[in-house]
């Protein structure tokens, strides 16, 4: 692409990350959670994808990767519903404070899970796509 | 395959009409006992969910404790069948690599 576009990718990319990250970690507060923060991360990649060459994004994340970090945050999304009993439960929420960013007790481990669930899938597809449009 | 069942086909009709509206009279039997749609207060769980979902899970926004918490199995179902889509398009679209040793016929 341009070197405008190139440029400004360049500057704005951590920052759309940062804000997906802040959409996950309020989800239990604000309107949010781990489906729009995938989402918004998952959009900051394909930003990478479009405006750079395909040759220079694939090296950082592999198509194995993604699905190894998507079974790693299946594997903790499954850990805190099933293995987390309800006695831990309770302490957990009892040592927090309502309104505070540390609250929400299981539900603010389970945005983050299913942020990088989400993500990695977007990703996933993305590039594969893009694998597609460049094979020519 | 023949001896198995010995009635025949009318009779397994019969059979089946009978055990449809047997299975018709017990769901609106077990519709009676439920509770008023649409109305709050009688004890239902989406009073649960909207009176107690701060207590239960600790989170403010009653939406994300029901589909991240309360509703966790299904939503961990939805994330599989997403990912399931993704794995579908990377298949799809992944490169096959030509085999070296393949083209000893088609060169030489």
């Amino acid at each position: 692409m341009d070197l405008i576009v190139k440029q400004v990718t360049k500057i704005i990319f951590p920052f759309i990350i940062l804000y997906g990250f802040y959409i996950a970690l309020h989800g239990h507060l604000t309107p949010g959670g781990g489906f729009a923060a995938g989402a918004i991360i998952g959009s900051a990649f394909a930003l990478l994808v479009i405006a750079f060459d395909e040759r220079d994004v694939e090296h950082k994340l592999t198509v194995h990767g993604l699905i190894d970090l998507k079974s790693v945050a299946g594997f903790f999304m499954i850990l805190i519903i099933g293995k987390m009993g309800y006695s831990m439960r309770v302490v957990l929420i009892e040592s927090q404070t309502l309104f505070n960013l540390w609250s929400g007790g299981f539900t603010m481990m389970m945005n983050l899970a299913g942020t990088f669930m989400v993500s990695s899938a977007i990703i996933l597809m993305i590039y594969s796509l893009e694998k597609e449009a460049w094979k020519k | 395959m023949k001896g198995v069942i010995s009635a025949s086909q009318n009779d397994q009709k019969v059979i089946m009409v009978g055990l449809l509206v047997i299975f018709a009279c017990v769901l609106f039997y077990s519709a009676e006992g439920l509770h008023v749609f649409g109305v709050i207060g009688n004890g239902s769980v989406a009073d649960q969910y909207l009176y107690e979902s701060s207590n239960l899970t600790g989170s403010t926004n009653i939406v994300n404790s029901i589909v991240w918490d309360l509703r966790g199995f299904d939503t961990m179902g939805e994330e599989i069948v997403f990912f399931t889509a993704a794995i579908g398009v990377a298949f799809a679209t992944r490169r096959i690599k030509p085999k070296k040793k393949s083209h000893v016929g088609r060169e030489k």
